[in-house]
């Protein structure tokens, strides 16, 4: 999420005296990516930033599994080191049959993780009757693995028609479908096996100061937002948890960014970015070491 | 349990692995554990509630065929039937009977606020009530004898492969096949793995990615009349590769078993009017519906005017079977309507293009979809779309669902050509046991490539 947020060269700007920002991030990642990412770029690697950040919606810190199958078990592989034992022991102590049997069958078929790819394929055939070209272009990528760089204006032409597509949903309707139902327990992130424990455990040992940031909540299908009392529950819990354990936490649901900052339910939209990357830091300047 | 877990996957392979190895009794007794926890999985009560339904019609059967007169024949009957369809009727109706006859005392000024009830439907519940009052109505017709055998009786009433979404089988078609020894073979086998595979690829690769696109377009406040045209369209892909995938998954599931399930559909897309398409579409509700409403109202043996009435009746009751809402009564009022139409037109024209027959009735059935699912669907004679919507946009829309489509198109057109009587030659490749095993590979590959990230239950676990 933070990549679709923060414009990492512009806070440096704004930060000035040689002040870094280094943008952590997995498309899609979520709580899971987000303890590999702490605990093995940043404690590990012994660099001790001023402030790390972590952007996250709704109950999104407490569903340890939630995208750690398929094409995304490829990815955390790659964050992970050769043995992630407590990593291990969430997932575990987490996970169903069903859970573990799908991971057993995500080893044997390794082809899943083509599922975008072949996709890709599908939607650059359906613009083929608009665009032509692609098809030619496409059949030596496969064939030959030529670049997509190498037709750069046909692929422009693709986007286009695919994000005004997109466009004629995205800007009316965000998305409607919440990741997870809002009668979820409201106190489930007390429980020790969720990668919200692991990550207050590194930052404590490894004296990182950490934020969690609570982006705005996912609006529905007519671009307002239902009012929850479960999550509302939940955020109130979440935050005395956190202060308990000297986390700090930043809460931007229903505050100055609003909904037509949007490009759908979850990202800003990129002409925006630098615009929030600085009410972000004029918001929470304390937490850049200044002062309010 | 739904068919789309490993859960379920797992269940699957551990009962015919040791189904086999059992004698007849057996073989029932382990289809029927397996039956009750694949039901209760999620919700252990509901087990509570099949064994309910199994045991009133049970022993109502047994009365029925016991009973020395006529009278006393009945009354069991009415007893089965109304506690089956009360049952269905608190849990499907009434919360949507308590709503509207709230909204309209509110409107009249009777009552300050509307009541919403928000009661819980057990999953396939119209499908086993139908499949209950089917046996002790056969029962009492003569058309089939009441089972002493409570194991056989439960099972018939909660085979797993059909009790959530059907198809919704007869006594004489079903219960015969569970009394009887089931000797393995091997090409019943490769049929249900192929069925079972097809099937996914319908929900998994077809179903679920072209649901992101009539989801989308149907969650629109005010969309454009051509995302209207396309959300239909879109809406008969999905429903159609769902359902059937359903019922495909289910027959190969069966058939695993040495159990022949009803086919529901015979490509109903390729149908000339709107007649043949209800002989086609989910074929065992249609046909439930003919023999025990349509026929017992008088079918078609009197007045034209009563005909019509009958037909009318008939459908409405289909759409509502479907849900507790109004879009649902008013798909099947439609349906009737164009029925009716059909109807006095075949009656009284010789007049006849197949060509002309299939588009109209795609389109036809398109509008019904459009009824279907949207939920105020109303709104269409109030759009005032200002949407821009460019032709590349719907172009690339439409290909999607096209290209998705296609696998269900080509396969239904295989089937078309196949059962030609006059054809040169005889299409029955797909039949060979080894050409089938090949694209078993090639759809089970499709399934782990093309698969949807977004996967939703079963359309019809809904009803």
């Amino acid at each position: 999420m933070l990549e679709t947020r923060i414009d990492e060269v512009y806070l440096e700007e704004i930060l000035g005296d040689n002040q870094d920002v280094v943008l952590l991030t997995m498309p899609g990642g979520m709580s899971s990516s987000w303890y590999l990412y702490l605990k093995n770029f940043v404690a590990e690697a012994d660099i001790n930033p001023k402030n790390v950040f972590v952007f996250f919606r709704d109950y999104e810190l407490t569903k340890p599994l939630y995208r750690t199958q398929g094409e995304y078990s490829k990815k955390l592989d790659l964050l992970s080191r050769s043995e992630e034992v407590d990593f291990d022991m969430v997932i575990n102590s987490n996970s169903k049959i069903g859970d573990k049997l799908s991971r057993i069958f995500d080893e044997i078929y390794p082809v899943q993780a083509k599922n975008n790819k072949a996709r890709d394929l599908i939607n650059r055939a359906a613009v083929s009757l608009y665009i032509p070209k692609i098809i030619p272009f496409t059949f030596l990528r496969v064939t030959l693995g030529l670049d997509d760089s190498d037709y750069i204006p046909v692929l422009r032409e693709y986007k286009k028609i695919q994000n005004s597509t997109n466009d004629l949903f995205s800007r009316k309707n965000f998305r409607s479908t919440e990741i997870f139902d809002s009668d979820e327990n409201p106190s489930e992130f007390m429980k020790s096996n969720s990668f919200l424990n692991l990550m207050v455990n590194v930052s404590n040992n490894y004296e990182i100061e950490l934020t969690f940031v609570r982006v705005q909540k996912r609006p529905n299908s007519t671009n307002s937002k239902n009012s929850d009392l479960y999550l509302d529950e939940y955020i109130d819990k979440l935050k005395k948890f956190l202060i308990s354990h000297e986390i700090n936490f930043i809460d931007l649901e229903g505050k100055g960014f609003g909904l037509e900052y949007y490009l759908d339910g979850d990202h800003i939209n990129p002409e925006n970015i630098e615009e929030f990357t600085e009410y972000f830091y004029r918001q929470n300047i304390i937490y850049f070491g200044g002062e309010n | 349990m739904i068919f789309q877990s490993y859960e379920y996957i797992s269940l699957l392979i551990f009962t015919v692995m040791i189904f086999w190895f059992l004698s007849r009794k057996l073989q029932n007794i382990i289809l029927l554990t397996a039956s009750y926890l694949f039901y209760g999985y999620l919700n252990p009560w509901l087990i509570f509630l099949l064994s309910g339904y199994t045991l009133v019609n049970y022993f109502a059967a047994l009365k029925i065929q016991k009973a020395t007169n006529q009278k006393n024949k009945k009354s069991f009957l009415m007893l089965a039937i109304f506690s089956g369809l009360f049952v269905l009727g608190v849990f499907k109706y009434f919360g949507f009977f308590i709503e509207n006859i709230t909204n309209l005392l509110a409107n009249f000024g009777f009552l300050n606020s509307k009541i919403t009830l928000q009661i819980f439907l057990p999953v396939g519940i119209s499908f086993y009530t139908f499949q209950t009052i089917s046996y002790v109505f056969d029962v009492y017709k003569g058309k089939t004898k009441a089972r002493n055998n409570l194991i056989d009786v439960s099972l018939f009433i909660g085979f797993f492969p059909q009790l959530i979404a059907g198809p919704i089988e007869r006594a004489n078609s079903l219960l015969s096949q569970i009394e009887t020894k089931k000797r393995f073979k091997i090409q019943d086998f490769n049929d249900g793995i192929f069925l079972i595979i097809w099937g996914f690829f319908k929900k998994l690769v077809i179903a679920d990615n072209v649901a992101i696109i009539s989801d989308k377009i149907f969650l629109l406040e005010d969309p454009h009349f051509s995302l209207l045209i396309l959300g239909s369209l879109a809406f008969g892909v999905q429903i159609f590769a769902d359902f059937s995938g359903y019922t495909d998954i289910a027959r190969g599931c069966a058939k695993l078993f040495g159990i022949n399930l009803s086919s529901n559909f015979n490509n109903p897309y390729f149908s000339r009017s709107m007649i043949e398409f209800w002989r086609r579409w989910h074929i065992t509700l249609s046909i439930w519906f003919r023999d025990y409403v349509y026929i017992p109202l008088g079918g078609s043996k009197r007045s034209n005017v009563r005909t019509y009435l009958n037909i009318m009746l008939t459908f409405i009751l289909t759409g509502l079977w479907h849900g507790a809402a109004w879009n649902f009564v008013f798909w099947g009022l439609y349906n009737g309507i164009i029925v009716i139409i059909t109807r006095i037109y075949l009656r009284n024209t010789n007049f006849r293009i197949n060509t002309l027959g299939f588009i109209l009735t795609f389109c036809f059935i398109h509008i019904g979809w459009f009824i279907f699912r949207s939920e105020n669907f109303y709104s269409i004679f109030s759009s005032s779309s200002d949407m821009n919507i460019h032709f590349e946009n719907f172009i690339y829309l439409f290909m999607q669902v096209f290209i998705f489509s296609l696998p269900l198109y080509v396969y239904g057109a295989y089937q078309v050509i196949r059962n030609k009587k006059n054809i040169l030659f005889r299409l029955d490749f797909l039949e060979n046991m080894y050409i089938k095993s090949v694209i078993v590979m090639f759809l089970y590959l499709g399934i782990l490539i093309l698969r949807s990230n977004s996967t939703s239950d079963f359309i019809y676990f809904k009803f």
